[in-house]
């Protein structure tokens, strides 16, 4: 069961919009509509009337997947019953990977390179950064869709697969490496003794979850003291 | 005409925060690349983009937490640096730009809050009439454009006519670059501490330490 050229085309264009009209009550279900209902060709306004007050909410590169799933039971002309429960289960499980798979490894990692290339070598920096992350996220929205299509809602057993698993593990530990080099941003003349305890403190308020700003707050006041006593 | 050309040109940058594609744009780094090509240094709105890339660098927009607006920062900090440097006619203060940056951060979130709750309203709309469905969600573009207008618009109309004071530069680098630095640092490690990737962290500090001795 293939998907077709011009239709992947169209839902990848669309689902760029996936979160134009975020809000905290439907959080993605408008740009949810609008995605599916670029994809089905019959039965438009009886899936609006069913799930025009459907809650979604997943990882925005993730969302091809279960788009790809709900199109395979349209075009497979499922019972549309389920589709509810299907996509409350899987826009969860998706949304949990997404963050963790490009918010917390893939995107910081390739951030620390671009900032480390840049700061040394200027444009380079960014441009590796662009290059690599679209590669990556554009990858991954057309094999949802692809995936997604062809698997229907067994599509969700994707995530126990172990290629996005060393995906994430070879990105953290490139990530991690990049940290450990990021002073060589420095030039070599700084007193780079104060990196040890004010890193430490930066962890310890990070740990214990203060808000950013007031962490923000403390860079200040830690400023403003040298500049009044040093 | 700097002011308008920087205005449109963040809006339209901050449209890939969420509104469209999320390409990554809007990153501190590469938004300071593209306003310093236009303000012809790109090297420096890079400099400027990775100070506020690295306080930003944990910054999780998870479900319905609404982080510092760290996209805005930046924009708003290369910004009001190339403005400051055209305007006050010296080098400015980094600390100020800083400042500024986190300051619309904080102000960022708060419209971003106001934003969605007129996507609210749009979608309230849709419930109405499901004719317009797209008008409604196609909308939401036009009001990320329009908060990244009234965000930015007054900030930089303001920088551009203030001077401000340009003492201490030479120590504000070396203080705040540490400060960074470290805030960058301990973001990583919270990020990524983990026993498997704990060895390739001390890789990382031990090639740091040769580059420093060598």
């Amino acid at each position: 069961m293939r998907i077709g050229l011009f239709r992947l085309l169209k839902l990848f264009f669309v689902s760029l919009f996936l979160q134009a009209s975020w809000s905290f009550h439907s959080m993605q279900s408008l740009g949810f509509l609008v995605i599916t209902m670029m994809g089905i060709d019959k039965k438009k306004s009886e899936f609006l009337s069913q799930h025009s007050r459907t809650f979604f909410n997943t990882h925005p590169y993730m969302a091809g997947f279960i788009i790809g799933a709900v199109l395979h039971s349209f075009d497979k002309e499922n019972s549309l019953e389920d589709l509810k429960k299907h996509i409350m289960v899987s826009q969860s499980a998706f949304a949990s990977f997404g963050d963790t798979l490009f918010w917390q490894t893939i995107r910081p990692t390739l951030l620390v390179i671009a900032i480390i290339t840049g700061v040394k070598y200027g444009l380079i920096g960014p441009l590796i950064f662009l290059l690599l992350y679209n590669l990556i996220h554009i990858y991954f929205r057309f094999y949802g869709f692809t995936t997604g299509y062809k698997m229907g809602w067994d599509v969700i057993y994707i995530l126990k697969g172990k290629n996005l698993y060393w995906i994430q593990r070879i990105s953290e530990s490139i990530g991690a490496f990049c940290i450990g080099l990021l002073p060589i941003i420095l030039d070599k003349g700084f007193n780079l003794l104060f990196l040890i305890p004010l890193s430490g403190i930066f962890i310890i308020l990070l740990w214990k979850r203060v808000a950013p700003i007031l962490i923000l707050t403390f860079v200040f006041i830690l400023i403003i003291i040298n500049l009044i006593f040093l | 005409m700097m002011v308008i050309s920087l205005t449109l040109l963040g809006a339209l940058i901050l449209l890939d925060k969420y509104a469209f594609g999320e390409f990554g744009i809007s990153q501190p780094i590469v938004a300071g690349a593209i306003i310093g090509a236009l303000c012809g240094d790109a090297k420096t709105g890079i400099f400027v983009g990775a100070l506020f890339q690295m306080v930003f660098l944990v910054n999780l927009p998870i479900g319905k937490d609404i982080p510092p607006d760290a996209q805005a920062a930046g924009i708003a900090g290369c910004g009001s640096y190339f403005l400051l440097k055209g305007s006050n006619q010296t080098e400015p203060n980094l600390m100020i730009v800083f400042l500024i940056g986190i300051l619309v951060s904080v102000l960022g979130s708060s419209l971003d809050i106001i934003v969605r709750r007129i996507n609210e309203g749009l979608f309230y709309r849709f419930l109405r009439d499901h004719k317009k469905l797209y008008i409604c969600h196609f909308a939401g573009v036009g009001t990320a454009f329009i908060r990244g207008l009234v965000l930015l618009l007054p900030l930089f109309f303001l920088v551009s006519i203030i001077k401000f004071p340009v003492s201490g530069a030479a120590f504000n680098k070396e203080f705040l670059l540490i400060n960074i630095v470290s805030l960058g640092i301990a973001n990583g490690i919270y990020l990524y501490f983990k026993r498997q990737s704990f060895y390739f962290l001390v890789i990382g500090v031990i090639c740091a330490l040769a580059y420093f001795v060598f």
